[in-house]
């Protein structure tokens, strides 16, 4: 029964136009930075960090580099933007239609219901990074011609690296992997929220603020000593795989906390939604 | 836990009470439907008839009280409690971007294992085979009220719960509704509970009738077998207070009834032994012009304009 309500999720996450806003906003977004850097200045600006730490321009400014660019840069806030959007409608919107009443006519539990619908966001966020990830290789390997070696800077980060075709392949795979592991905190506190009495936009706009506040106070040089205290600071843990040697016990922590925090955002909206009375 | 069986109660509710706030929405409801009962609930808005309807559902937690559906309490065995309950909602909300048949393959899946052949035969039972593969959002609002029944329908219920079921349908919309529920009800010995504010649908489906008025159950019974419908005559006479004085003394009738429609025409209620034709005879034969007589036929309407009647005199009393 659980394999097959979960089905009906995915089914009507698939048909509701709003599930792909995510999907189509990447895909132009992608187009245009592809578009933006192939003019001259930034890369030029790619070419001089290259050439500074004497690595080739034509083997590392290829296809797996500009995938990595455009992930690093436009997925942590976009990327929590529609999971954020979807996590916070798939409760709320079926209360404000009115379609959770009729749900529960029905002899399902009500925490059956929440663990099939947090499944599918889940499912959706994984579909969301892989898609971001594959397609963001394959057009930025279109466009230069190659997959290329991979190199990534990322100052503030502290990285640095610069890794063969299939070295880099693995690493691309397993950070995206991360990346989306990562992402379901937001799912899980989107979800939190969609589960209490609020429209579906208050769930999203809440579940950003919060985001969006916790990466500003993290990037506050006054609190660069406590960056473990701020979830994005574990959310980015996925970057962390590209150093030579990751920093693994970090990385499990980091995981841990995801863990935990979702989970804690789960059971909260649980508790909430399984004593909600539900009227029109 | 004794099991249920066909003399289990469908619907039983003992000592029923919800709050919202400060304010109550239902008082302590005392209701048992037996199966194969048609009742109608009724009340205004605001009585409590959803807030109760939502605490059977398990959509609304009692803050006291214990309720039994077939059986089985709802708020702690919830699957068998509800696995043969069909349930409509005033506005029947459906996934817009999905077909009737993904609608209801969907909500099927919520009670259990369904094969294609029943859904086929609830889609056909309802009317709906030539539009269930079209989308639910170009329905018309008589057809998402088919397609509310049709999911209603599916689990087979043994209680069917509606709620508001003829709301915003035309005519020949309500008709249809009240037909379908008859034929189930005669066919599979079906228990319905049909809240609604159409008066007349409840009148021609239902002889119990259960009526809540600010949380409280003011009545519970068959409405057609009550004081104010029963021994009641119309009638247009000229001198009409001397006409019911004569026929006062004459101890053919008890006294005005409470309520008259319009100024010509005015209710009596009748003496025990009183006839109308011999009311009739008396009120000529004493000169008299009765211009028209006739007992009244009981409608719902005067019972359920009386209680609310005597539902504001309520509080006035208290006052005083």
């Amino acid at each position: 029964m659980i394999a097959r309500l979960f089905a009906h999720e995915m089914r009507k996450l698939v048909a509701r136009k709003r599930s792909w806003i995510g999907f189509a906003a990447f895909f132009a977004l992608q187009i245009a930075i592809l578009a933006l850097l192939q003019l001259p200045k930034p890369k030029r600006e790619i070419g001089r960090i290259l050439e500074q730490n004497a690595l080739g321009f034509d083997d590392h400014y290829m296809g797996m580099t500009l995938a990595i660019v455009i992930i690093a840069f436009t997925f942590t806030l976009l990327g929590a933007l529609y999971v954020a959007l979807v996590g916070g409608d798939i409760v709320a919107k079926e209360v404000e239609e009115g379609t959770m009443r009729m749900i529960l006519s029905r002899p399902i539990r009500r925490l059956e219901l929440l663990g099939v619908k947090f499944a599918a966001v889940c499912v959706y966020t994984f579909a969301l990074v892989v898609f971001l990830g594959v397609v963001a290789l394959i057009f930025a390997s279109a466009y230069r011609g190659g997959l290329g070696k991979l190199f990534i800077f990322l100052p503030d980060e502290g990285l640095f690296a610069s890794y063969d075709t299939w070295e880099g392949l693995w690493r691309y795979a397993r950070s995206m992997i991360c990346l989306a592991y990562g992402t379901l905190t937001v799912a899980a506190m989107a979800f939190m929220f969609s589960c209490f009495p609020m429209k579906p936009v208050s769930a999203t706009v809440l579940t950003l603020s919060l985001f969006v506040a916790d990466v500003i106070l993290r990037n506050l040089p006054y609190f660069r000593s406590i960056q473990e205290w701020f979830i994005s600071h574990h959310i980015g843990f996925w970057v962390r795989t590209y150093h030579e040697y990751p920093p693994w016990h970090e990385i499990v922590v980091s995981m841990g906390v995801i863990a935990a925090v979702s989970a804690t955002a789960f059971a909260i909206g649980a508790a909430r939604f399984c004593t909600r009375d539900l009227k029109s | 836990m004794a099991t249920p069986n066909s003399a289990t109660p469908a619907l039983s509710i003992r000592g029923l009470r919800k709050r919202f706030g400060k304010r109550d929405a239902v008082h302590p409801l005392d209701l048992t439907i037996q199966r194969g009962e048609i009742v109608g609930l009724l009340g205004h808005n605001g009585a409590g008839k959803s807030t109760t309807l939502g605490c059977v559902l398990g959509q609304v937690f009692a803050d006291a009280g214990r309720i039994e559906v077939l059986g089985h309490d709802p708020a702690t065995d919830r699957r068998r409690a509800l696995q043969r309950v069909g349930a409509i909602f005033e506005t029947p909300c459906f996934y817009g971007y999905l077909t009737g048949m993904q609608n209801l393959t969907a909500l099927a899946a919520m009670s259990g294992p369904l094969d294609d052949d029943r859904i086929a035969a609830v889609v056909d039972r309802v009317g709906m085979t030539d539009r269930i593969h079209d989308r639910v959002a170009a329905y018309s609002h008589g057809m998402r009220q088919r397609l509310a029944l049709a999911q209603a329908l599916l689990p087979e219920p043994e209680l069917l719960i509606l709620d508001e079921p003829s709301d915003g349908l035309d005519p020949a919309g309500i008709v249809e509704i009240r037909q379908l529920v008859r034929e189930l009800h005669a066919a599979d010995g079906l228990t319905v509970v049909f809240a609604s504010h159409l008066l007349g649908e409840v009148e021609q489906l239902c002889d119990r009738v259960v009526v809540m008025d600010h949380g409280c159950k003011v009545f519970d019974g068959n409405w057609r077998d009550t004081p104010t419908s029963r021994g009641i005559v119309e009638i247009e006479v000229d001198r009409h207070d001397d006409a019911l004085r004569c026929a006062i003394d004459l101890a053919l009738v008890v006294g005005p009834a409470p309520t008259s429609r319009d100024a010509a025409t005015h209710r009596w209620r009748l003496a025990e032994d009183a006839t109308v034709s011999e009311l009739n005879a008396r009120l000529i034969a004493a000169e008299f012009s009765v211009a028209r007589i006739g007992l009244l036929r009981p409608q719902l309407e005067d019972l359920y304009l009386s209680l609310r009647e005597s539902a504001h005199e309520r509080p006035a009393e208290a006052a005083a």
